[in-house]
């Protein structure tokens, strides 16, 4: 390109000299025939001028030159064989000129006598043509385009060389970064050319790649031991609910036993004391399992029907003791637009209104405590949101504490724990449980004055049980009394613990069962299965020789008919999220958790002996 | 005297017989004469000063000097200028510069010219017969010759005079037939 701008830029500075030197001539030219005609002119002697008009022969760009005289009219001519001008009239200047075209230069010359005043006394036409440029334009320009097309072929060469000096080693080098980025190989190198710049530009990228594909290793293996790290945690969480919880159903639940035999009044106080502690320590371990898992990301909402109602009254019933010992004033509310039956985790609910009166009661000496539950606004879908205020006339937050009192692990004081007890992990779960469940938990509080906790959680509305299920409901409830139907049932229960087993056997005799089963460990379960008529197994999981879902999984692989598909409802000490899916997957029907409350135990039985 | 009645009656006639094409012809040859005066140089100090006139002396056709007289009128040579007088004596040709025979005889011309006696001044002839050969410097030719004039460089080289190549270039070159001292 610049080749080509050179060659215009040429030509057109070429083309302006040819001008200029052309004038020139052809001025000089001109002056001397003029100035040669003059005595012709003067005395009239045309044939002498045309003698001197011949001389213009020797220019070979010359093709005509006329005179006329002071009249205009023509007085002598000069003509080249092929010319095809004949001028014999023109247009009259006042000055002398050069005309200039394509193809010619005329020049039109006064003829002047000088010893008389310079007067005019005749007019020089010369007409020259462009032949000679013409030719040496042609040549110009060839000769330009042939240096030009070899300039041209030495830039190619040199920038070929180049190429492969610079523009190689950047391309490679982009090459292998793009493949890099696609397919994350950093094992990839590249190859060095030379130690210039773009050579040590190499060597970093290559020593870069190093670190990366060091680093990528060791980032690797940190992962799968951060994995391992998060299986032993996994295991040791469930391990431990289960060797916790185990011992802990059975305090509790023999102390329940216990509550309900004949008791002094003496026994009747320090049982009391045992259940409330151990019911205490309950809570502290659920807290800790919970918070566990919400932290490992294990945690999951049930999508049931439930009645809030029953929810609130459950609530209500739970404090009152408490609420009537400290004299406090109590109520419960409902704003317009509350549905009464919602889709959703009851369980969660109930833990983080436990939770929010829970501290309410605690901190609060004199004064009222309100649970309000208003419709804050619908969504899409069929879903609403609920927002829960708990408001009390308690001791307050500080101004300071109030954004960390979510926070894990703190209270809003270091006497806290000494004062109120507690292990600071409520409000924690009760946040994360809220914002797991797309809601959102907050406060208000002065000290001295009271403190108020908001949180809205969306529940999908529900439709009010339909007749034929309060008819079953009903149903199920008639039925227990029927004495009868409880005498037959055979209940097979696998347990290998034996506090456990006792347990669950005095409490099913309680109800009236009075066929009862037991076996140690799943293979007994088979064998025992294989030879009686049971009605319904009761399973725990963690037994020696042939756990729970083997044992299920046996039953319903290899048994046919009714045994086949006899309901087994698993009872577990762990809690964990993860064993409720592998039950159900194994063939369980069913899953109850230790430490249970007797009645859920009787609803499931009779849920399922139902059912057949 | 008589001499010049009968060059009078001569002019008379020829000047009756040639009334019709005589304005031109003397204007023409007025034009020439004016002319000549830009190919001519003379040697220095001819002229006194830078005003000093050019006179054109005409003798023998005071019909011819009235038509050169109108021809020059107000014209300028060299910014000098130019005035034609009738040279009816001798001593009147000393004060041209340029001196026209006309209808006048070889001898007669001669004459005069001799009584220049080498004085720097251009002689010309009206078609006199050997004019130029026999020492005239320019001398006009017979119409419809293929040059309008003759002029002889010698003669004018004597006195000094230079007449330029480009005047000469349109004229009849003539050598001296003899040399005359």
């Amino acid at each position: 390109m610049t080749q080509f701008l050179g060659v215009f830029l040429y030509v057109t500075f070429d083309k302006r000299q040819f001008q200029r030197s052309t004038q020139q001539e052809l001025d000089m030219i001109s002056n001397i025939i003029a100035n040669n005609s003059v005595a012709p002119l003067l005395f009239n002697d045309s044939l002498e001028s045309s003698h001197i008009l011949q001389s213009l022969k020797s220019h070979p760009n010359i093709t005509m030159a006329c005179i006329f005289n002071e009249k205009k009219q023509p007085f002598a001519r000069y003509n080249t064989h092929n010319n095809f001008q004949n001028r014999s009239v023109f247009s009259p200047v006042n000055k002398d000129t050069v005309v200039m075209s394509d193809t010619s230069f005329i020049s039109i010359k006064h003829i002047i006598d000088q010893t008389e005043n310079a007067k005019t006394i005749g007019y020089l036409y010369v007409v020259r043509d462009l032949n000679d440029y013409h030719q040496h334009l042609a040549k110009v320009i060839s000769a330009n385009i042939i240096i030009a097309i070899i300039l041209i072929l030495f830039a190619l060469i040199i920038s070929t060389q180049l190429q492969k000096i610079i523009s190689q080693p950047i391309l490679r080098l982009s090459g292998v970064v793009k493949k890099l980025s696609q397919k994350l190989d950093f094992s990839l190198r590249i190859s060095k050319p030379g130690n210039d710049e773009i050579g040590q530009l190499i060597d970093g990228f290559n020593h870069l790649l190093n670190t990366i594909e060091e680093q990528n290793k060791e980032l690797v293996l940190a992962k799968d031991e951060a994995i391992k790290l998060a299986q032993i945690k996994q295991q040791f969480l469930a391990n431990m609910s289960h060797e916790i919880r185990t011992p802990m159903n059975a305090i509790v639940g023999i102390t329940n036993l216990l509550l309900n035999t004949a008791l002094t009044a003496e026994q009747k106080e320090y049982l009391h004391h045992i259940n409330m502690s151990s019911n205490n320590l309950l809570v502290i371990l659920n807290d800790i399992l919970d918070f566990s898992k919400i932290e490992s990301g294990k945690v999951n909402f049930e999508k049931i029907r439930f009645n809030l109602n029953d929810t609130l009254d459950n609530i209500s019933k739970m404090f009152e003791a408490k609420i009537k010992e400290k004299a406090l004033f109590f109520t419960i509310s409902k704003g317009p637009n509350v549905p009464a039956f919602l889709m959703g985790d009851q369980v969660r609910l109930n833990q983080i209104l436990i939770n929010l009166v829970g501290n309410a009661v605690k901190f609060t000496e004199q004064g009222s405590i309100s649970i309000q539950v208003q419709h804050k606004q619908d969504l899409p879908n069929n879903v609403c949101e609920l927002l829960f205020i708990v408001s009390d006339t308690g001791i307050g937050i500080p101004d300071d504490r109030k954004k960390d009192i979510f926070e894990s692990f703190t209270q809003a004081s270091n006497d806290t724990t000494r004062k109120y007890g507690g292990t600071g992990l409520g409000l924690t779960i009760s946040k994360q449980l809220v914002e797991l469940q797309n809601g959102r938990i907050w406060l208000e509080s002065e000290e001295h004055k009271g403190t108020t906790f908001y949180f809205y959680i969306p529940y999908e509305k529900a439709n009010p049980p339909s007749l034929e299920e309060l008819q079953l409901k009903s149903d199920m409830e008639t039925r227990i009394f029927q004495k009868e139907i409880l005498e037959q049932t055979v209940i097979l229960i696998a347990e290998d613990n034996a506090l456990n087993l006792f347990l669950i056997k005095t409490l099913l005799t309680k109800q009236r069962f009075s066929h009862i089963i037991t076996a140690a460990n799943g293979q007994e379960v088979i064998d025992i299965l294989k030879d009686n008529d049971i009605d319904i197994i009761l399973m725990d999981l963690h037994m020696p020789v042939m756990d729970g879902f083997e044992a299920t999984q046996f039953i319903r692989n290899n048994f046919t008919g009714k045994k086949q598909h006899i309901p087994i409802i698993a009872i577990t000490a762990a809690a964990i999220a993860s064993e409720k899916e592998i039950c159900m997957e194994s063939g369980m029907d069913d899953y109850l958790s230790k430490p249970f409350k007797p009645n859920e135990l009787f609803e499931k039985i009779i849920f399922y002996l139902q059912k057949k | 005297m008589k001499l010049k009645i009968s060059i009078g009656l001569f002019l008379l006639v020829g000047n009756l017989t040639l009334v019709a094409q005589q304005y031109t012809e003397y204007e023409l040859k007025s034009a020439y004469i004016f002319n000549f005066a830009k190919f001519i140089e003379f040697p220095p100090n001819t002229f006194n000063s830078d005003k000093d006139p050019y006179i054109i002396g005409v003798y023998g056709n005071e019909a011819f000097l009235e038509v050169l007289q109108a021809v020059i009128h107000g014209k300028t040579i060299n910014n000098r200028s130019v005035i034609a007088i009738n040279i009816s004596q001798p001593e009147d040709a000393l004060n041209c510069k340029m001196i026209y025979f006309s209808r006048t005889s070889i001898t007669q011309a001669l004459t005069i010219i001799e009584f220049l006696n080498g004085k720097p001044i251009l002689t010309i002839g009206d078609n006199i017969e050997d004019f130029c050969q026999k020492g005239g410097m320019i001398n006009f030719t017979q119409q419809f010759s293929h040059k309008r004039f003759e002029i002889n460089p010698d003669a004018a080289a004597r006195v000094k005079i230079t007449i330029s190549s480009k005047l000469l270039a349109l004229a009849r070159i003539v050598k001296d037939e003899e040399v005359k001292f």
